[in-house]
């Protein structure tokens, strides 16, 4: 449950990029490139939770606006500006690293990832019940989510972008602002996804995270996120999550191989996307009749 | 003259890709002509291209009509994965090695055009965006391969199934002489005949083309078919090369097509591009990666060269569209 919430914090990022109708596939390599930039940052100068967090939202708000300058300035395909981004992190990274893991971080830091909330006094089977500092952060990052999308300028601004971007422009929205933000944003939550990340594990591994951009759209999908942008909620991602983390432990708890789960997880994919699909026509079906209706009376 | 002038302002993208894959041949040839220019060099650049050429045109395909295919690699893989089994089988049975060779690339291609038709039935008749359905059949591929191989390599081919992705024919690698004929095939169909030229019209506009009085589900159905005999294609050969055949075999490719066929002037989001520019891309992609490997660079920074040239290309194209307007 505890490394779901990574995985959960990096699809609320992703949530807002693709409610603007744009994706963002550079998840994977952004949050890596945080892990080892607080990774080396405490090796060099001390491991203070606060300043490593705010070291690690910087690193990632910071790749965050390149990504969006590039889509919203220079009009490169979200997909092909965030998959340009994404190679070059990961081949830097890797460079950089040469594949090796980072070990050694300050206690300061790791003991942060320990802390539990409304831990029981008593310890059941060699584990302490409670609610683990990891969860209170998802929980924080989705509810912080939740109010910018609903009650700020900026967040009902990336609906009217995301539903129709001329019309979002003509109410007087700067669309390439909008952006530039959601990719900002989206790079904050990948930076916290990294620092969360790095509390749990207590070591830094630059490739772990290699193919994790999938995961993160799908749970994003999973929630009823429109694609193609202008819909979606908060609310939706945390239940795409959930479904995820939930199949992946119960087929580990059912005890079935491994290997089913990426086979479960892209079925579930493919009939949650094709249900909805299918809803959508039959609805619109239906308002043509109405009008029909309409216009002969 | 006249036409010649035309044709120059036509195709003004395509000739500024070749000159950029000269000037990058002649760069490297330069900075290691003792190494980059010699026919040993040159021939190995045409063996690791092929696979990834196959892969791209694929790919390019798609993405003229606005689609994408996540999928490709692990099509390709879970194809040449049973294709295997199938091998297998039939050398234990002690059949005909040549029998064995042309059943397997046979499984192989028709289990991969299959894959594709799945991709084809979501997209073109259920309606899903093609990101989201590649997504899906990419996870599920993945997964019956790794059940099937339990991760491992399965091998075990008949010696002569090592020719076609090593063997050289005439002087030139084989798999090379494979992806000639794809490009010239498909190169023939989409540019050349009607069925081709629905292709563009649908990843210009669905609507439109649907109104006019094309079947867009049949050509979208066939679009993910023709990418899957791709796919089965570079599997065989990725089969043959490797000897042998794993989930993860050419996972990297997939976002390598996207980047040589956008490099090569294919508009993401459809109806614009070549086949002959995709080529042109790929080309570009293996100087890069195998002139800088030649020059000691780190593979790792060959990652970063290609992302940044990928971003310097839409910027310069960009630019170059402002001051057209």
């Amino acid at each position: 449950m505890k490394s779901n919430s990574v995985l959960g914090i990096a699809a609320l990022g992703t949530l807002l990029v693709i409610l603007t109708g744009n994706i963002d596939i550079s998840s994977s390599g952004q949050i890596a490139l945080v892990t080892v930039v607080i990774a080396k940052f405490m090796l060099a100068f001390g491991g203070n939770p606060f300043i490593v967090f705010i070291v690690g939202l910087a690193t990632g708000a910071l790749m965050g606006v390149v990504n969006g300058l590039l889509v919203a300035k220079l009009k490169i395909p979200s997909i092909i500006a965030t998959l340009a981004t994404n190679t070059i992190i990961n081949g830097a990274l890797r460079w950089y690293t040469n594949g090796a893991w980072i070990s050694g971080l300050p206690d300061e830091f790791t003991r942060v990832g320990d802390i539990m909330f409304f831990a029981s006094s008593e310890v059941e089977n060699g584990t302490i019940n409670g609610v683990p500092i990891q969860i209170l952060f998802m929980v924080i990052a989705a509810v912080i989510t939740f109010f910018v999308l609903r009650y700020t300028m900026f967040g009902r601004g990336i609906y009217a972008l995301g539903g129709n971007a001329d019309s979002a422009q003509r109410i007087g929205f700067n669309n390439d602002r909008l952006t530039v933000m959601a990719f900002t944003y989206a790079g904050l939550m990948y930076g916290l996804a990294g620092v969360v990340y790095t509390t749990i594990m207590k070591t830094v591994d630059s490739n772990a995270f290699i193919g994790f951009e999938m995961n993160v759209i799908g749970a994003v999908v999973l929630g009823g996120v429109s694609i193609s942008g202008g819909s979606g909620s908060v609310f939706g991602t945390m239940l795409g999550m959930l479904l995820l983390s939930i199949i992946k432990n119960g087929l580990v708890l059912t005890r079935i191989s491994t290997y089913w789960q990426s086979i479960v997880i892209g079925i579930i994919i493919l009939f949650a996307v094709s249900l909805d699909i299918i809803n959508i026509k039959r609805e619109e079906k239906r308002t043509i009749k109405v009008d029909i209706v309409k216009e002969e009376v | 003259m006249e036409t010649l002038k035309s044709n120059i302002q036509n195709n003004k993208q395509l000739y500024m890709l070749v000159i950029i894959f000269l000037a990058l041949f002649i760069l490297m040839s330069i900075l290691s002509p003792s190494k980059f220019l010699t026919s040993n060099n040159i021939s190995s650049m045409m063996f690791q291209m092929s696979e990834l050429g196959v892969l791209a045109i694929g790919m390019s395909i798609v993405i003229l009509t606005g689609g994408i295919n996540l999928a490709l690699s692990h099509s390709s893989m879970l194809a040449a994965i049973i294709g295997t089994l199938v091998m297998q089988a039939m050398v234990s049975a002690g059949m005909n090695p040549l029998l064995t060779i042309l059943a397997g690339i046979i499984v192989i291609i028709a289990v991969s055009l299959i894959l594709g038709a799945i991709n084809g039935f979501f997209i073109a008749y259920v309606g899903v965006l093609p990101i989201l359905v590649t997504l899906g059949t990419r996870s599920v591929f993945e997964g019956i391969g790794l059940n099937i191989t339990k991760g491992s390599a399965l091998g075990g081919y008949p010696p002569e199934f090592n020719f076609i992705g090593n063997g050289v024919f005439l002087g030139i690698p084989f798999p090379f002489l494979i992806y000639v004929a794809v490009i010239i095939v498909s190169t023939l169909l989409i540019q050349r005949t009607a069925w081709g030229m629905s292709v563009y019209m649908i990843g210009g506009n669905v609507k439109a083309t649907e109104l006019s009085g094309i079947n867009t589900k049949k050509v979208l159905m066939g679009v993910y078919i023709i990418c899957g005999i791709l796919c089965g294609i570079a599997g065989v050969i990725m089969a043959s090369r490797y000897s042998s055949a794993r989930t993860d075999y050419g996972s990297s490719y997939v976002m390598q097509a996207v980047t040589a066929a956008v490099l090569g002037g294919t508009d993401i989001n459809g109806g614009e591009g070549t086949i002959i520019g995709t080529v042109i891309g790929v080309a570009i992609l293996q100087v890069i990666s195998s002139g800088l490997n030649i020059l000691g660079v780190n593979r790792n920074f060959v990652d970063i060269i290609i992302g940044a040239i990928l971003i310097a290309v839409l910027t310069i194209r960009f630019f170059s569209n402002i001051n057209e307007r």
